[in-house]
Order: structure tokens, then sequence, then C-alpha cells
């Protein structure tokens, strides 16, 4: 028997249902009169179920968790949106008050500390929420200037 | 019984990670690495650098995120990505790489040999034997095999990811199978 047929190199095609409608139902109908193109059929059967079953193995769960570590944020993260968008307002405000001072300049040429520097140096720090409290003080500081004026 | 709850669909997890909800972008990656990880091990061949390869993938995907347009499903752009990635991989570390025949199965070494692999007679040798046959192709066909066998991709998405008309596609994949069937021979009908 023949493992050539003129037709063996569209039984791939067929294998992958890539043939348009006509072309299928005439490979079927050669198919069925042509061992050669039968045998291929079956060979090609073969290889995608060994392929499937043994070509590549399941990711490891440990990988899965290198990769999320490995990506930019987290995937939950235990910094809320909110506090990093205070932090970075506190550290913009921070510059300012801290120019502020470099010039020697204030609002009533006062030599009172603002109320968060007054806080920060009595409080005690946990350094786990410090840009939490860092930006509620700047917060409360920032309330207590718009109350007074 | 109570409504099933409906999961986001990639576009919505995309919406929402080009916002800024980096929560949703994890979750397109539990979503696709896993599959993503087979392709990747299928095209590199070993475990450190495919996790490598999956690690640019996200990464990149993470960065041009905002341009990618819809046109075509998110795992096939992933899976462009990868294959890029996957190229890059070969090209650095060299393909012609030396392999010590200790940690060769007989069977991987039957290949290399002779060019055929005899039927295994555990399960783990046959995987093993697999995986060595698909390391052997060339990187063309190695990429149309796995793509089309593990990755279920039709024709016109391979010839996307791969950036090849629809035809070469085709060809490349009937000569890898031809060399399938011949490295394989003793394992088929």
């Amino acid at each position: 028997m023949s493992d050539i047929c003129k037709h063996t190199r569209e039984i791939s095609a067929y294998h992958d249902g890539e043939l348009p409608l006509e072309e299928r139902a005439r490979l079927d109908a050669h198919i069925s009169r042509c061992p050669a193109c039968a045998l291929e059929l079956e060979r090609l059967r073969s290889i995608s179920r060994l392929l499937m079953e043994h070509g590549s193995p399941e990711m490891p769960a440990i990988a899965l968790n290198r990769l999320h570590a490995g990506l930019p944020g987290t995937r939950d993260s235990a910094i809320p949106r909110m506090a990093r968008m205070l932090t970075a307002a506190a550290a913009a405000v921070l510059v300012v008050c801290g120019a502020w001072l470099w010039s020697g300049a204030g609002a009533n040429g006062s030599d009172e500390f603002p109320s968060w520097e007054r806080v920060a140096v009595t409080l005690q720090v946990d350094p786990a929420n410090e840009p939490q409290q860092i930006a509620q003080w700047i917060s409360e500081n920032l309330l207590l200037e718009q109350d007074n004026d | 019984m109570g409504a099933k709850h409906l999961q986001p669909t990639d576009s919505d997890l995309i919406r929402r990670a080009t916002g800024g909800d980096d929560a949703a972008f994890h979750e397109l990656v539990d979503r696709h690495a896993p599959q993503l990880y087979r392709l990747a091990f299928s095209l590199v061949g070993n475990a450190a650098d495919a996790d490598d390869v999956l690690q640019e993938t996200f990464a990149g995907a993470f960065r041009q995120l905002k341009k990618f347009e819809g046109r075509a499903a998110f795992r096939t752009w992933l899976s462009q990505i990868l294959v890029r990635q996957a190229a890059r991989c070969h090209r650095s570390r060299g393909r012609a790489r030396m392999v010590s025949l200790d940690t060769l199965s007989g069977a991987a070494r039957e290949l290399l040999k002779n060019g055929t692999v005899p039927p295994a007679g555990r399960e783990s040798d046959l995987r093993l034997d697999v995986l060595t046959v698909l390391d052997t192709l060339s990187p063309d066909h190695r990429e149309v095999v796995v793509l089309r066998e593990l990755h279920g991709m039709s024709y016109d998405e391979m010839a996307d990811v791969l950036r090849v008309p629809r035809g070469t596609v085709e060809s490349r994949l009937f000569r890898a199978r031809q060399e399938l069937k011949d490295r394989l021979k003793d394992y088929l009908p």
C-alpha cells in the first residue's frame, strides 16, 4: 500500500477543520476510498493526541505566584489607593512647607511650629502605617488652615 | 437556584486595568497565564526559560496595555508577545547548546543518534520523548505545531500571531507534521 497520494497534503488542513465546506465534503468522499489518506488522517490524530497529553506540563502554582510577584502592583494591595494619593500630596506639601520655613517667611511672621510638626515630634509613629499617618496629619493641618481662613 | 455570577470579560478587565486598577490586570494574569505557560514551555523547552518568557510577556503587556485595540482576542495578542519573547530567548541563549547526554532518556539519546524514538515503556518516559521531539524541531516548525496542537489556534490566528501569510502557516504545519510522523513513527499506526 502506498503512503503517497496527491491529496495527502490536504489531509493536514482537513484534520484541522480549515477546509471550506465543499472541499471538506470532497475529501470526505476521497478518504473513504483511499487507504493512504485514511492512514495519514489516523496518524495526524495520533500525533495530536500525543502532543495534547504529553506536549507540555501544567503551570505549577509556585510559578504563578512568582509571576504575580514580579509584575507591577499587587493582587491585593495593602496600601489603599487613597493613602498612596495622599502620600504623594503630603510629599508635595512637605516640600512647599520646607521652602517656606527656609525662606523665613510665614503667614503671620510667627515662630510657632505648624501643628503637623508638633504632632510629629510628640507622637509614636507606627512604621507600618507611617505613610497613612503622615497623610492624615497633613490633611488635618490643611483642614485647620482652611477653617482659620 | 440562584443567579449565575457573571465573570468580567477580558474587555472589562482591560478597561479597569488601563484605568489604574492593578488587581484587574492580575486577574487577567490568573486567567491566561496557565495556558500561556504551556505555550512558553513548549517553545523554549524548559521551566526556567518558560518562567522568564512569561514574565517578559506579561510585563510587556502591562506596559503596552493601552495600545491594545481589541481587534484580535486578548489571548491572541498575548501570544504574539510571547512568541516574540520566546524567539528572543532562543537567540540570546543559542539553540546549539551543549546538552549532557546523561540528562537525556535512552529514547532521547536514540533520537539524537538515529533520528527515531522507540516506544517508551513508562508514562514519564513518553512525556520526555514527546518533549524531546518537539525540542528538536526548528523554531518555525515548533511554533506552528505548538500554537495549533497545544493552543488550539486557527490558521488565521496563527498567521496573526506569527505575522506570516496563512499559506505559510499551512505549509509549515504540513512539513512539521511530516517531521513528527517520522520521529514518532513507533508510536503511530
